[in-house]
């Protein structure tokens, strides 16, 4: 069949040669735009940067130049719509776009074949959904101090985040802004501090009895 | 977590989308029980985008292709469109009726389990289910063993890939659990013992070859558990 099950093609060591950190940079700072401040010429730049791979890459999936334009119509479509959810402690801008050309390629692909579809790039690729933690904590049983106590074992992003949304009351919004960072990075940090932090007090408050 | 994985072969094909709809599925469903999987692929997938998009390197197009001129063309259009409102993700819930118990499986698999048929009693504790109509070169079957159930000794004329779902089995080789994603090819010859009731879904590209005792008779037979549709 088409299984391989010998060596690696890949050294489980390497890691991905993502360019130089100007580049990623360049690439987080257009980002943040689109999504921050929508703004137009911030998608046009990236993809003036990106395009003519993404339609090389395309071409090489799904074998025609016009249907490699529509994954690269669709990609862009999604960056503008969808840019809130990427998250850039998951991903690095490369490889999230690289993700998103794939998935249409793979369901364009299918779309254009004469077997049934079995499954879509949704289903397959997204990962199994994290479980959101429960926010709600007993106000009484926690004094400011502790909790600022606590606040401070957290890591410096998640503290940033949660303290501009919880203590500074910014929306999402305007903390992605402030830290010029995707507001989807911003929700995940605010997550996992939260996650963090009911795990600190609980370890503080069972301490204590 | 789960201690049989895709080879790293397999997961590459995956982060590339390069597999067959049926493994990509297979693949799918082991990653939902595999961290360590899904951080491969994510792994993966970074190498490839550095690959892809490569920005040291020219795009592989022709001279004439302007891409600014694309990128303005498309832009206006893409900014038009009207926002499609995503709703956040929920957890779609999948389930099996097997001999009248609800087995939940995981969703990526509906594709699949949407073209499985009546379940047929194959032998013993072992029953199978068929997945039909979906066009590619060998047979997939949803198989459910017993706790106690068995097939006979037998080894595979091509590569058998099995995905554990529910319950446990073993084999010479050690017991499988949940999500793991176990190939079989012509070198091994087993014989699976369902530990606890076991729900697999088996994909194979030649028919069982009987090697043990009176088994051997059904050697001529095998084919009853092969039907390709190509």
């Amino acid at each position: 069949m088409m299984v391989m099950t010998g060596t690696s093609l890949i050294e489980p060591e390497k890691k991905a040669d993502t360019g130089n950190a100007n580049e990623r940079e360049q690439l987080q700072e257009l980002m943040c735009r689109i999504v921050n401040r929508r703004d137009k010429a911030a998608l046009a730049e990236l993809f003036r940067v990106l395009g003519a791979r993404i339609v090389a890459f395309a071409i090489r999936q799904v074998g025609d130049e016009s249907t490699a334009k529509e994954v690269l119509q669709d990609t862009m479509l999604a960056v503008w719509q969808k840019g809130h959810s990427y998250d850039q402690d998951k991903a690095q801008v490369l490889t999230w776009i690289y993700t998103i050309a794939r998935n249409r390629c793979f369901d364009i692909g299918r779309r254009r074949m004469s077997r049934p579809v079995l499954v879509s790039a949704d289903e397959a690729y997204t990962d199994s959904l994290e479980s959101e933690p429960a926010a709600e904590m007993d106000d009484s049983s926690w004094s400011e101090e502790l909790l600022r106590g606590a606040l401070d074992g957290l890591p410096l992003p998640q503290r940033q985040a949660i303290a501009l949304v919880y203590l500074k009351e910014c929306s999402h919004q305007e903390a992605a802004e402030v830290l010029g960072i995707p507001i989807g990075t911003v929700k995940s940090r605010v997550r996992l501090g939260m996650q963090r932090l009911k795990d600190i007090l609980k370890a503080r408050y069972h301490d204590d009895d | 977590m789960t201690d049989y994985h895709p080879s790293d072969s397999v997961l590459l094909e995956f982060s590339m989308g390069k597999l067959d709809d049926v493994l990509t599925a297979m693949v799918g469903a082991h990653l939902g029980f595999c961290h360590e999987c899904r951080d491969r692929v994510r792994q993966l997938e970074a190498v490839e985008a550095a690959e892809v998009l490569n920005l040291k390197q020219p795009p592989d197009l022709a001279d004439s292709f302007d891409i600014d001129a694309l990128v303005a063309d498309l832009v206006d259009d893409v900014v038009s469109q009207p926002q499609v409102e995503t709703k956040p993700a929920t957890a779609k819930k999948l389930s099996m009726n097997v001999q009248g118990r609800n087995i939940e499986v995981p969703s990526v698999l509906s594709g699949i389990v949407e073209r499985s048929g009546a379940w047929n009693h194959v032998m013993g504790e072992v029953w199978q289910s068929p997945v039909a109509k979906h066009g590619l070169g060998y047979q997939i079957d949803f198989i459910y063993m017993e706790a106690g159930g068995s097939i006979p000794k037998h080894t595979h004329k091509g590569q058998e890939i099995t995905l554990i779902l529910e319950g446990s089995f073993k084999d010479e080789e050690g017991e499988y659990f949940p999500g793991d994603f176990l190939v079989r090819t012509e070198a091994d010859e087993h014989v699976p013992v369902a530990t606890r009731g076991c729900l697999c879904l088996a994909v194979i590209d030649a028919p069982l070859h009987f090697t043990s005792g009176v088994a051997r008779l059904l050697n001529p037979f095998s084919s009853l558990f092969f039907r390709s549709e190509a």
